[in-house]
């Protein structure tokens, strides 16, 4: 995150910090993983449609078991992968963080209204958690970390770019492809002008605006990002057409597999495989 | 709102790429006719705004703060179609590029958020906005009301699929293997949210940028308002000749035996082929006599033309459409009053 929004986030709490906050996180994360995809690790030497392919087979295959224990073992292949692809572990723990959070959340009250064998009663409160509740809360949460983890480790991994094709390469339309490009890279320009419109209001306030002003100015920003938005888009068309577009794609062709490309989709493949038909 | 990886079965995720895909196809097909080369372009920087703007902590009355989704305000400005394709755009980079929803759940986001909400926002905001001039405080209404409208609908549809979760997925001790919940707190638990700060931020973004396009750039309101320059939108007539025919089919009704789930009347339940159906649907439960409380307020209102059937005709299809376009009728009755209100038109 650079200095100038830091300061932002730091220097105001209310909609201004938040919404900061939020821009900073997806920057942030943005950035985080383009450097991790730089570096030297097991998966960044991996083809991208290999990574995609392998993290669909895992995520399908630790929603589909009803094992913890399975679950569990794909929880820890994906820690393997994540170490051994230089990962670090500090992102590991607030992406676990994060997650435990907001599923902890919704898991935490099944432990008790799941209806099922007592299990463990609260001291004090005197709930009771019941066997059927604790193994459904867990499950969930297993399930919900390990294929955020595998998720997090296949963009962590991969540039977006290499990311992108590998997309073709399981029959994405190819207009959908280019559509989720353009998409990713404008992100990264409405993010500036958001933080450019929202640094210059902020450097002209003396003090804390009343809340109708504030909602005020939000839905003031978001119509004028609507109107730069049509603007960029009619500038985008005709710098596009002046290049030769004229509505239809074209990409260039994927470059073969490689034998340790395939060596990791068969493990990945037999390890999935052996899982679901055990 | 988003679903993470987990919380649905792959089946149920399955099925949720499956509903999702036709609509996929007609919104690319009908916006690349009409925007042919501008496509791209458009549905892209379109894309990537509504990304943006979910990162927007709007302030709410009461000192909290909420996110919108722009599904109301991509109806308004794009239409449903487009605004279906620029919304799942986002959804899926959210999904791929930064943990936000699952890789798998993205069929069923995109399903509840993008197509589902762009359809009811932009059917709202059709419905209520009308033929008013893109300037008049009806449009800003009728955005804010699609905008509610829209993430609500999705998130009943999220409560469902979550609730239905634990009914179809279990293993043989009745462990639920996916979201724990059924739907008596599934629905009630996200509707909430949704139905008070949820709605309500979703209520201000798209109301209140409408009314900011409308002092500044009201050409953009205008895109999706082809009524409001010629007094009378086309689709109009196509409106009434489904209504037609709906009402015309109200008879089909006819063709169901039995009374429908909770639809009894006190004297159900003394009558024994009724008495059958309740204990059937009950497992066995049927209470002895029409519960005290069912008695007593069933005679507090006695409609005009009871079980849609009026005292004068015999023909029961035939009592069934006459009801149809009596109801139809007050309906139209009660807009077309509300319509003539007087309502305050902006200069623009």
């Amino acid at each position: 995150m650079s200095e100038g929004l830091h300061h932002l986030v730091h220097r105001r709490k209310g909609f201004l910090d938040r919404t900061l906050g939020e821009i900073s996180h997806v920057v942030d994360r943005s950035f985080s993983a383009e450097l991790s995809a730089a570096q030297g690790g097991l998966l960044q030497g991996v083809d991208a449609r290999v990574k995609l392919a392998g993290a669909a087979l895992l995520i399908l295959t630790a929603a589909a078991t009803p094992s913890h224990a399975l679950v569990a073992g794909i929880g820890a292949v994906a820690v393997g992968l994540a170490l051994a692809s230089r990962l670090r572990l500090g992102e590991l723990t607030t992406l676990w963080t994060g997650v435990l959070l907001f599923s902890g959340v919704i898991a935490l009250p099944a432990l008790f209204l799941t209806p099922g064998e007592p299990w463990w009663r609260v001291p004090i409160l005197g709930w009771t958690v019941t066997t059927t509740g604790f193994r459904t809360a867990t499950l969930l949460l297993a399930r919900v970390l390990t294929t955020s983890t595998l998720g997090s480790v296949l963009v962590s991994t991969t540039p977006w770019h290499a990311l992108l094709r590998a997309m073709r390469a399981f029959r994405l339309p190819v207009v959908a492809v280019v559509l989720i490009g353009m998409t990713y890279r404008y992100i990264f320009l409405f993010i500036q002008t958001t933080l450019d419109m929202l640094e210059g209001r902020q450097s002209r306030l003396a003090g804390e605006l009343p809340a109708a002003q504030r909602r005020g100015m939000a839905v003031a920003t978001v119509g004028v990002l609507m109107s730069k938005a049509f603007e960029l888009s009619g500038d985008v068309h005709l710098a596009m057409q002046a290049r030769g577009y004229r509505g239809e794609v074209h990409v260039l062709d994927e470059a073969p597999l490689r034998p340790l490309d395939w060596l990791m989709i068969s493990a990945l493949t037999v390890l999935c495989a052996g899982v679901l038909w055990r | 709102m988003h679903i993470p990886d987990g919380y649905l079965s792959p089946s149920t995720c399955a099925v949720a790429y499956a509903s999702a895909a036709p609509f996929w196809y007609v919104a690319m097909r009908k916006v690349k006719r009409r925007l042919h080369s501008r496509f791209l372009p458009l549905i892209a920087v379109f894309s990537a705004f509504s990304f943006v703007i979910m990162m927007f902590n709007l302030p709410l009355p009461g000192g909290t703060t909420g996110h919108a989704t722009g599904v109301g305000l991509a109806a308004v400005v794009l239409g449903p179609w487009a605004g279906m394709l620029a919304i799942s755009v986002a959804l899926v980079i959210q999904a791929v590029f930064f943990g936000d929803g699952g890789i798998t759940a993205i069929g069923a986001n995109c399903f509840n958020i993008a197509i589902v909400g762009s359809l009811v926002a932009s059917l709202v905001y059709r419905l209520v906005a009308g033929t008013s001039p893109t300037g008049s405080s009806r449009r800003l209404l009728g955005a804010g009301l699609a905008g509610y409208a829209g993430i609500n609908a999705a998130a009943l549809l999220t409560a469902i699929e979550f609730g239905l979760q634990p009914l179809l997925f279990h293993d043989a001790t009745g462990t639920p293997l996916y979201a724990p919940y059924a739907l008596g707190i599934a629905v009630p638990a996200m509707m909430i949210g949704h139905l008070t700060f949820a709605g309500f931020a979703e209520f201000f973004v798209s109301a209140g940028v409408a009314s900011y396009l409308q002092r500044t750039d009201p050409g953009l309101l205008a895109r999706e308002a082809p009524g409001a320059e010629r007094g009378k939108p086309d689709s109009l007539k196509k409106l009434w000749a489904a209504l037609a025919i709906l009402m015309l089919l109200t008879p089909l009704g006819l063709l169901a035996v039995g009374t429908a789930w909770g639809e009894w009347a006190p004297e159900d339940f003394s009558k024994a082929d009724t008495r059958r159906e309740i204990a059937a649907v009950t497992h066995g439960q049927a209470p002895a006599a029409a519960p005290a409380g069912l008695a007593r307020l069933s005679t507090v209102w006695t409609a005009p033309i009871p079980d849609y059937a009026p005292p004068i005709l015999k023909n029961a299809a035939f009592g069934y459409v006459l009801s149809a376009m009596a109801g139809t009728g007050l309906i139209i009755l009660v807009t077309l009053m509300l319509s003539a209100l007087p309502s305050r038109t902006r200069d623009v």
